[in-house]
């Protein structure tokens, strides 16, 4: 049986553990399109997910170089998003971390990073030349049309680019940590 | 490039990885091997071990054995310059254990209490027997 969930998460890793929580109650995740989440039925735990942050576009030959490799290594690819992908692996073949090295993990963080604040950029950026726009259009033209725009698209936008900051945010400090452990270990 | 540079210690799953490909092996199988070489102590991640295994060829210390075309389920083995640094990497690692255990020879049996027992036990590769 398919069941879909709408979702929005900006935080991949909260967005993980709800994927793993679906999946410990029976649902595993089988598709994903723009918050939309498929989910098959499945034994409970039977899969753990993880999302990775690709160089390039999934569909990139380098990035399905990738996932093959990792199909080799018995994890799927379910769903992919631009240069999102969700993978899994079933829980009876052993753990699953897709990065077991403090240099792995932190160029994987700093991809990450930098995904997050263009886009905290640029919809901050967006969001606030807008809300002047449609402001001053108001006034203009007194159409609600733009009123619409100035109370609900552009509080969308703006909460969106601050929400990618405070995301971009957390990873710089676990940047931090992790370049500090990496002086001491591998 | 210098010296200094190449003298570096390897990474653990690098060192690992020239280790298993002493005898081709494609990347699962070299999972596996580490896995259960270290009794579950060493994990590589998959995404590690792609990234490991692509700078390892580029710096030519593995090579793939498969065709370009034939993407599946590659194989690698080491080559001579891999040989060449995984010893070096041996050497380097004896002269710590050396080091190491030299320390545990001049400590007296009680000071401080067991840490001479564990710790040498441990780095000859034994569990302590509780």
């Amino acid at each position: 049986m398919n069941s879909a969930r709408w979702r929005f998460y900006v935080n991949y890793e909260k967005e993980e553990d709800w994927l793993n929580h679906m999946s410990a109650k029976g649902f595993a995740l089988s598709n994903y399109f723009f918050g939309r989440y498929t989910f098959k039925d499945s034994e409970p735990g039977e899969y753990i997910y993880r999302i990775e942050l690709l160089e390039n576009h999934s569909y990139h030959p380098e990035s399905q170089r990738y996932i093959r490799f990792m199909e080799e290594n018995r994890i799927e690819a379910v769903a992919s998003w631009h240069r999102w992908v969700y993978f899994r692996k079933k829980a009876q073949d052993g753990p699953f971390d897709i990065f077991s090295d403090i240099t792995s993990r932190l160029t994987h963080y700093r991809r990450v990073a930098a995904f997050f604040l263009i886009l905290a950029i640029s919809n901050i950026t967006i969001g606030t030349s807008s809300t002047f726009s449609s402001l001053f259009r108001f006034i203009e033209t007194g159409s609600t049309d733009f009123l619409i725009l100035l109370l609900v698209s552009c509080p969308i936008i703006l909460s969106l680019g601050f929400g990618c900051l405070l995301m971009w945010n957390s990873l710089r400090k676990k940047i931090k940590i992790l370049n500090l452990e990496k002086q001491l270990r591998e | 490039m210098p010296e200094s540079i190449e003298r570096g210690a390897l990474t653990e799953a690098v060192y690992y990885i020239l280790l298993s490909l002493h005898q081709p092996m494609h990347g699962y199988a070299m999972m596996q091997s580490i896995e259960h070489l270290t009794a579950g102590r060493v994990i590589l991640g998959s995404g590690t071990l792609y990234g490991a295994l692509n700078a390892l060829v580029q710096k030519q210390w593995i090579t793939s054995l498969s065709s370009e075309k034939d993407s599946r389920q590659k194989k690698y083995i080491i080559t001579e310059t891999g040989k060449a640094v995984f010893l070096n990497e041996l050497e380097r690692l004896g002269e710590l254990l050396f080091h190491g255990l030299t320390l545990f020879e001049e400590l007296s049996d009680d000071d401080p209490p067991g840490y001479k027992r564990t710790g040498y036990l441990r780095m000859i590769g034994n569990k302590p027997t509780p």
